[in-house]
Parts: C-alpha cells; sequence; structure tokens
C-alpha cells in the first residue's frame, strides 16, 4: 500500500508543479488604528496558506515568499479585532504595504491554528477546538502544561491523563486517548503510549490547540478522542529574556488524620528562557527545576528541564530547524493511600527506600521548503526516549524498569491548486522499539498516508479527508485503519459561524498493553499480544457568535456531540483461564452524548468573565450501565478584574460532579477505593507590575483545602500559597 | 425519560458549597460500608512466629470454602471472595485488620487468616486460624455480613497447631 502512496504523491506533485505561479513578496507595517503605534509580536499571514510572519519590534514584518495575484492578508493580536486587507501583489516583486488594526475588548486576537496541520482561522475549522495561547498560560502562571489543560472547557486530567469529552478514563497510566505533540511531533513514549508532559517546556509555548473528538484522519494513532497540539514560540529580533521563580507551601490538610508532619510542606521551581533572531538564524533555550515536599508523605520530587530550538534560514524559501528536550526525575513513589484515614500516607507495607527515576530525551529536525506561494513541502524527523526504573537505596529494583523510543518521520505536502481549493497531504512513519523486564523486548511499526482536501464554496467550507494506518507488531499479524473524516463550516453572517463534522479516531494497543508481564498487588497481569485497536467515530454539531448584550460584549460556543467507542481496551480478570490473570482486552462498546457551552465577555472594561459547561451521557453499551471513571457534568468558569493598570486580580472555579461508577474490584487491594466526592476547586491569583518588565504574583490553589480523589486511592493536592517573581 | 442531570444540581452544588464552606472528603464521617474488622493475635508472641518465608498475610472471606489453591484467586477474581487490601504486619504480636464488603448483606462460610508461604501465589498459601465460633477449627463459622454494619471477628494463630487445611 506506502508503494502506491509513494506513487500517488510523485505524480501529484508533478501534476501540481505546472499549477505553481511566480511568486512575490510582500512587506509591511502594523499599527493600531487610534494610536498609530507601532504592532510588536502581531501574527501576519496570508490567508489559505502555511505563510506567515511576526511583527519586529518596530513593527515591521516581512514574507519572502507569497502568491503573485490578488490575496488577502490578515492581521491579529491579543485585545485587537482580526483586521483583513485585500492586496495585489507582483510576480518576482517586493510589495509594500501599511495595515491597521483596531483595539477590542472581548478580542483575544484571531486565534490561529494548525489543526488542518496548515495554519488558518480557527473559525474554519469545522470541528469544536479551544486554544490557550502564551498570554493565557502567563497569566495563570502555569508550572506544568497539564495544568492548563484543565482550564479547558471539556477536558479533565487525572495524572498524566488527558480526558475529553469523556473518551478517557482510568487506565492505570497507559495508552493516552489523545494524541500529544509539540511542533507536529508525536509526545506519546514508545513503551506506555502515554504523556509525559514534564517535558514539555512552558515558556516556549505560543499556544495549545485542544482539538476535541476523534482526530485520526490527520493524525492517527491515539486521536480517538482527540489532540493536544503544542506549537512553540519563535524568537523576534530583539533579544528576548524571560525569567521566573516561584516558592511556597502546601498549607496543613483540614484533618488531624492527614497531618503526616509539622511542619508546612515547601515546593519551589525556577524557569529561564533566552531567545533571539539574528540574521539568518534563531535560538531560543529554556530550563527549569521543580521541587515539592507534597502533600503527602512518600510524594517528593525533584525535577529538572530543558529545551532548546535552533532555526536557519539559508534561502527565502527554505528552513531548518533543530530543537530538542531532556528532562530527569527523581521522585518517591506514591501509588494509593493506606486508606481514607491515612489518606497521606502510603499503605504500611510501601518499601520508603523505594524511588522512581526516569529520564527523557528528544531530538527532531524539521525542514520545510517553500516551493511557490501556494504550495510548500515538510520533512520532519524525531525520536523520543524513555526510561524508568524503580531504585531501592539506590539500585535497580526487580521487575520494573524499561527504556524505549519513539522514532516519528513525516513528509508533507500542501497546495492551494486553485484560489478556493487547498490539499495537503502526507506519509508518516512511527517506530517503537522497548526493552524491558516488563514488556521484554518488542518493536511495532506504524506506517501511515493521509491526504484532505479544503474547498471554499462561497460562505461554506468543505473539508474532506482519509488516512490509512497500518500497524505491526512483532509476529502479529498487521492491522490496517482507515479513518475518514468530512466537515462543514458556513459563515452564516459576519459575526455568526456553523459548524459540522463527523471523524474516525482509532488507537492502536500499546506495548505495554500487548506484552506486560508484572505482578500488580497480588495479581498477576500476563501479556495477551491479540487485542486489536480500539476506535471511535466523533459528530458534532456547534456554533460560534459573537454578539453583544446591551453594552457588554460576548463571545459564545455552542455544541452538541455524539462519541460511539468501540473495542475500548481495558484491564480485566481473565476468568477463563486457570491462574485469573489480568490481561488487557477489548471490552467495551460505549457512547458518550453530550453538549457544551462556553462564553466568554467583558461585562466592564477591566472585568472580563469566562464560563465552560459540559453535560455528558456517558454510557456503556456492553453492560447497559454508565460507563465507568466518567464525569457527567464538568464545569468551568473564571473571572479577571484589573482595578488599576499595575494591579490584576483572577479567580477560577471548577466542578466535576461525583463519578457514578467505578470497577469494585479495585476495592479488593486498595482501602476504601470507592470514596470520591464531587469537585470544587477555587484558585485566585493576585499580580502586581511595578514596570512593564517585572510583575510579583501570590498564587493560591485550591483555595478551600477542598478534598477530594483524583484518581482512585489518591487524595488531589491540597491548598497551596506561591509567591512568584517574573522578569519579562 | 428522566433526565440524566438533577436539573438544579449545578446551583445546588455552587451554592451548598458556598454556604456551609464544603471540604469534600472526610475522614471521621461515617461511610456507609460494611466490614469485617477485627484482631489478629499470635499464640506464644513474636517468638513464636515460623522461620519460613513469608511472602503475604491476609484475613480472607470466602463465600464457599476452597478445595484447590487455584480457588482463591478465583473467587477473589469473581468477587466471591474478600481478603484484607494490604498484607498484616508481620513478627508481631497482634494487629487489627478491617476489609469493606461490597455488596451487602452477604454470608461467607469459610473466614480465614491466611499466609503465602512460597513464591507462588497460586498454590503456597496455608491457612493459619479459621473462624470457628463453636471452638472446633474443622466446623468453619457462617457469617453474615448487614448492610451498613459490621461484623467484629478476632483470631488467635498459633502456629504449633493449625486448623485443617482446605487442601494438600
Amino acid at each position: 500500500m506506502i508503494r502506491y502512496i509513494i506513487v500517488f504523491m510523485n505524480v501529484w506533485l508533478l501534476g501540481v508543479a505546472p499549477m505553481i505561479s511566480q511568486p512575490g513578496a510582500l512587506s509591511g507595517y502594523l499599527t493600531d488604528r487610534e494610536t498609530a503605534k507601532a504592532i510588536r509580536g502581531a501574527t501576519v499571514r496570508i490567508e489559505g496558506t502555511r505563510t506567515g510572519a511576526i511583527t519586529d519590534s518596530k513593527g515591521m514584518f516581512a514574507i519572502k515568499s507569497v502568491p503573485s495575484g490578488n490575496i488577502t492578508v490578515v492581521a491579529s493580536f491579543v485585545g485587537y479585532s482580526t483586521s483583513r486587507q485585500n492586496i495585489y501583489v507582483r510576480p518576482n516583486e517586493m510589495t509594500t504595504m501599511i495595515m491597521t488594526i483596531k483595539a477590542s475588548a472581548v478580542s483575544k486576537g484571531e486565534i490561529v491554528v494548525s489543526a488542518n496541520k496548515r495554519i488558518q482561522a480557527v473559525q474554519d475549522v469545522p470541528i469544536s477546538l479551544s486554544v490557550l495561547t502564551a498570554e493565557d498560560l502567563d497569566q495563570r502562571s502555569i508550572t506544568r502544561l497539564d495544568e492548563a489543560l484543565q482550564y479547558v472547557s471539556g477536558v479533565s486530567v487525572t495524572r498524566d491523563q488527558v480526558n475529553i469529552r469523556g473518551a478517557s478514563g482510568f487506565a492505570f497510566g497507559v495508552g493516552s486517548r489523545t494524541a500529544v505533540l509539540i511542533d507536529g511531533f508525536s509526545l506519546l513514549s514508545g513503551d506506555n503510549g502515554d504523556i509525559k508532559f514534564d517535558v514539555m517546556p512552558v515558556m516556549d509555548v505560543e499556544r495549545i490547540e485542544v482539538i476535541k473528538g476523534a482526530g485520526s484522519a490527520l493524525y492517527g494513532t491515539g486521536a480517538l478522542g482527540g489532540v493536544v497540539s503544542m506549537i512553540t514560540k519563535d524568537p523576534t529580533d530583539s533579544l528576548s529574556i524571560t525569567a521566573r521563580a516561584y516558592g511556597g507551601a502546601y498549607t496543613m490538610p483540614p484533618y488531624e488524620q492527614w497531618k503526616y508532619r509539622t511542619t508546612l510542606p515547601s515546593q519551589y521551581g525556577a524557569d529561564l528562557r533566552v531567545a533571539q533572531q539574528i540574521g539568518a538564524f534563531s535560538f531560543s533555550a529554556s530550563g527549569g527545576i521543580r521541587s515539592s515536599e507534597s502533600y503527602r508523605s512518600f510524594d517528593r520530587s525533584l525535577r529538572g528541564f530543558g529545551f532548546s530550538k535552533i532555526s536557519w534560514q539559508p534561502s527565502d524559501l527554505v528552513t531548518f530547524r533543530v530543537f530538542g528536550f531532556a528532562a530527569i526525575e527523581d521522585r518517591e513513589n506514591f501509588v494509593y493511600w493506606r486508606n481514607l484515614n491515612n489518606a497521606t500516607l502510603p499503605p504500611s507495607t510501601q518499601n520508603l527506600n523505594e524511588r522512581l527515576a526516569t529520564e527523557k530525551y528528544a531530538v527532531g529536525t524539521e525542514y520545510s521548503h517553500i516551493l511557490s506561494g501556494s504550495s510548500s513541502i515538510l520533512a520532519r524527523y524525531g525520536f523520543f526516549r524513555t526510561v524508568f526504573e524503580n531504585k531501592v537505596d539506590g539500585q535497580r529494583s526487580d521487575s520494573n524498569y524499561s527504556i524505549a523510543y519513539a522514532h516519528n518521520a513525516e513528509g508533507q505536502f500542501t497546495s492551494r491548486l486553485t484560489k478556493d481549493v487547498i490539499l495537503t497531504s502526507g506519509l508518516t512513519g512511527r517506530l517503537n522499539w522497548v526493552r524491558s523486564d516488563v514488556y521484554g523486548t518488542a518493536l511495532q511499526t506504524i506506517v501511515s498516508g493521509y491526504a484532505q482536501g479544503e474547498f471554499t464554496l462561497g460562505q461554506f467550507i468543505v473539508t474532506g479527508g482519509v488516512r490509512a494506518d497500518r500497524e505491526e507488531t512483532q509476529s502479529i499479524a498487521p492491522q490496517l485503519e482507515i479513518s475518514p473524516k468530512f466537515g462543514v463550516t458556513w459563515y452564516v453572517s459576519n459575526p455568526v459561524t456553523l459548524r459540522a463534522s463527523v471523524g474516525r479516531g482509532f488507537r492502536a494497543p500499546t506495548i505495554s498493553e500487548r506484552y506486560a508481564n508484572i505482578r500488580y498487588g497480588p495479581f498477576y497481569v500476563q501479556p495477551n499480544p491479540n487485542i486489536r485497536s480500539e476506535s471511535s467515530w466523533s459528530s458534532e454539531i456547534g456554533v460560534h457568535a459573537t454578539t453583544s448584550a446591551g453594552p457588554i460584549p460576548i463571545d459564545v460556543d455552542v455544541a452538541f456531540f455524539n462519541n460511539e467507542l468501540y473495542d475500548l481496551i481495558e484491564p480485566t480478570f481473565a476468568l477463563d483461564q486457570a491462574s485469573v490473570p489480568i490481561i488487557f482486552v477489548n471490552l467495551t462498546r460505549a457512547r458518550i452524548l453530550g453538549t457544551e457551552i462556553m462564553l466568554r465577555a467583558m461585562i466592564a472594561s477591566t472585568i472580563g468573565i469566562e464560563t465552560g459547561l459540559t453535560l455528558m451521557l456517558p454510557r456503556d453499551l456492553t453492560t447497559d450501565e454508565t460507563l465507568k471513571y466518567r464525569n457527567k457534568i464538568l464545569w468551568y468558569s473564571r473571572a479577571s478584574w484589573k482595578p488599576i493598570p499595575q494591579i490584576e486580580l483572577q479567580a477560577e472555579y471548577r466542578y466535576q460532579d461525583r463519578i457514578e461508577l467505578i470497577d469494585n474490584r479495585l476495592s479488593l487491594f486498595i482501602p476504601d477505593a470507592d470514596a470520591r466526592v464531587a469537585m470544587h476547586v477555587v484558585d485566585a491569583r493576585v499580580f502586581y507590575s511595578p514596570t512593564p518588565a517585572w510583575r510579583v504574583g501570590l498564587l493560591g490553589k485550591n483555595l478551600l483545602s477542598y478534598a477530594y480523589t483524583e484518581i482512585v486511592g489518591n487524595l488531589a493536592p491540597t491548598r497551596s500559597i506561591n509567591v512568584q517573581v517574573e522578569f519579562r | 425519560m428522566p433526565l440524566p442531570f438533577n436539573k438544579h444540581s449545578i446551583v445546588i452544588a455552587l451554592l451548598s458549597c458556598a454556604v456551609i464552606s464544603c471540604t469534600g472528603l472526610n475522614p471521621e464521617e461515617v461511610r456507609p460500608v460494611s466490614s469485617i474488622l477485627g484482631t489478629v493475635r499470635y499464640a506464644g508472641g513474636t517468638s513464636a512466629w515460623t522461620t519460613d518465608s513469608i511472602y503475604d498475610l491476609r484475613v480472607v472471606a470466602f463465600e464457599n470454602q476452597p478445595t484447590a489453591p487455584e480457588d482463591i484467586i478465583t473467587f477473589l477474581a469473581q468477587q466471591r471472595a474478600i481478603f484484607t487490601a494490604t498484607s498484616l504486619p508481620l513478627r508481631v504480636d497482634s494487629s487489627t485488620y478491617s476489609m469493606d464488603v461490597l455488596a451487602t448483606p452477604r454470608i461467607f462460610t469459610y473466614v480465614v487468616v491466611a499466609m503465602q508461604n512460597g513464591p507462588d501465589f497460586l498454590k503456597n498459601w496455608v491457612m493459619l486460624s479459621v473462624y470457628a465460633p463453636s471452638g472446633d477449627p474443622s466446623i468453619p463459622g457462617q457469617v453474615i455480613v448487614p448492610s451498613s454494619g459490621s461484623v467484629k471477628i478476632d483470631f488467635v494463630v498459633d502456629f504449633a497447631n493449625l486448623p485443617p487445611q482446605p487442601f494438600k
């Protein structure tokens, strides 16, 4: 099949080449429409292409290869309404323009996304998509990216599992049903297929895109419930230095029984980022440390991480990028509590000399070449290495060591065939190699080809695509997955957009699910190489509108969705086998119906509110009962107030209803496993900025010190207070 | 069809949280969970403990008496037996135990203190003490666990005089 795809691609490239016109170039100057001041750091892009630029410190931008003829230039920036301007670009000439944009109280700026593997406005995408910008992360003083995802409507995060609209449950830390990428590279580990949030460079993130619903038509395995895609910042021509340090403590827990020490457990961390563009080169480097004594005994951790990205643009049309990151962590291994009465203590049988040591590093390269203003190619390769091992008294303990490599390669071709037709296609390959005393030595390969077309038909944008993935592990018969998608966006009027989409997702079994051979508590987990991929069909309709209620500008989005889940892989007892082991099997057929409402408004010039409510009906169709480990209500609300320009107050509230059903067999080895309540979490922050470069913050998390469980037998973090100092 | 959500649940949740300053999980609250609990005493104290390898030690309640070692894990997996969530302390004079019982009321016909004395979890089990209110360990007693109630059972383990074993 791959041979056919390659032939198809070659034919396509040859066929498309004659249609490519001679490109031109564009430069310009972006200013505030009222004050005429230069706008720095704004996004300027050519609509319908991957091409764009960021304005420099003088508001200038230059795009060296743009389609000749009539084009639309789009400028956007936080706090300004998006501005569009048509202009004629002559072939082989530099065209110069002046653009202005107008300040807007409710606007976060036009959000551009790459959910369809090319840059476009978020409203053009026919599927629900939330975006967290660098400003959003900055405002919340995010220190780990999974914290950021907790503030996205329809998303809940339990440990390292991201649950988008109920697609994921409790999975013993293996097999993420959300694909996670950084600059297009997969960040799922090669053995467990889990997410490694601690390696992600918080200060380098330009934006995080959360695609809600199956996304395998473009992203392949793992995108069963959705996709989290992180895009890192590109340096500008002025030197950028950002430093941040914080320190604080967990307050004493609300009950005497839970006080495991007499002093407050401390936590601290620091980050530094340096970035600049110098001629054809640009670089950014960042790093940080995190230390926590934790609100629980036997849960201390120390972590260090670093990230670097170097870009080289040897010509106007070619860009090379190399990035790398590394993280090491040494932590105590709190698995579950002793019991509810001793919720901050591990089981009495826990060896307190045991540590969990992890190492992760990755290297990625990217080559992009603009063939003309209307077509481009992109090639990527990278690998992600993860190691974990249990140590007792500094020595490796038995039967818990794994080293895994995940190699990823991708070639992509994007072309604007006509003014109204854009084609995106590509080939990808993934190779997971694992050596472990838990999983043995195993090799898994996934090769794929995808193609997608976007057609603009008047007020409609129609998107259709398909992807084929061939997965093979060891000697197991290869599996072929075909994942189509279809979507329509309808610009009903200027502020109102309707969308509808349907798409398929799948997740190939991870090596750990197929080959795990480990004792878990009193039970044995045994291999089951014969499990198949789990899959989903997501469909939704939604409406987005910007309107006003009197003088109050309002941004509102409503979606109705349905996720059909097939052959979900879950651990269960094999009652038909003599030793009754736990094995992973394709067990569950489920359906999740739901609706999601998001609203954002500026109720006064200095007061903003934001809220998102997700209601779901998660149903296990195999057992005809509620799907285990799923919430029915997720609610997130936020308010911010700037009484004076130097001071900002923020408050956030998150609510999740009590999970109705868990696997009560967990009670066999986790005391008080059924102890769970609804979640009410209030976070609040106060920031003071004496100058534009300095900011001091007082940050409180879980201010009510509300006690709840994140996962079975695990008390969630209690109240913590931190002081933070930041320099930009 | 009744609504899956209480239509006022969100408002009520928020208001109640704000008004009564809800704190969530409470270790002190009486949870409507049935349990079997009690004390295990070791005759002869710490010096009486066997020098054999001990891999695990638990109180186990069976709905039906096992007839083969493999029955233990089978019954546990089928939820026809329950055991203490973690191993009991070793080489002590006595220790307390407690285990939650779900799906009550429920009847257990064979409640024991069981020790794993070899590496094979499926086979290497020996019963150290059997709940036998008649005083005759060859006649195990029946335990009825009511809804929202606890049953107290104390055991005495005499390593020199083990009860009849249900299997060789």
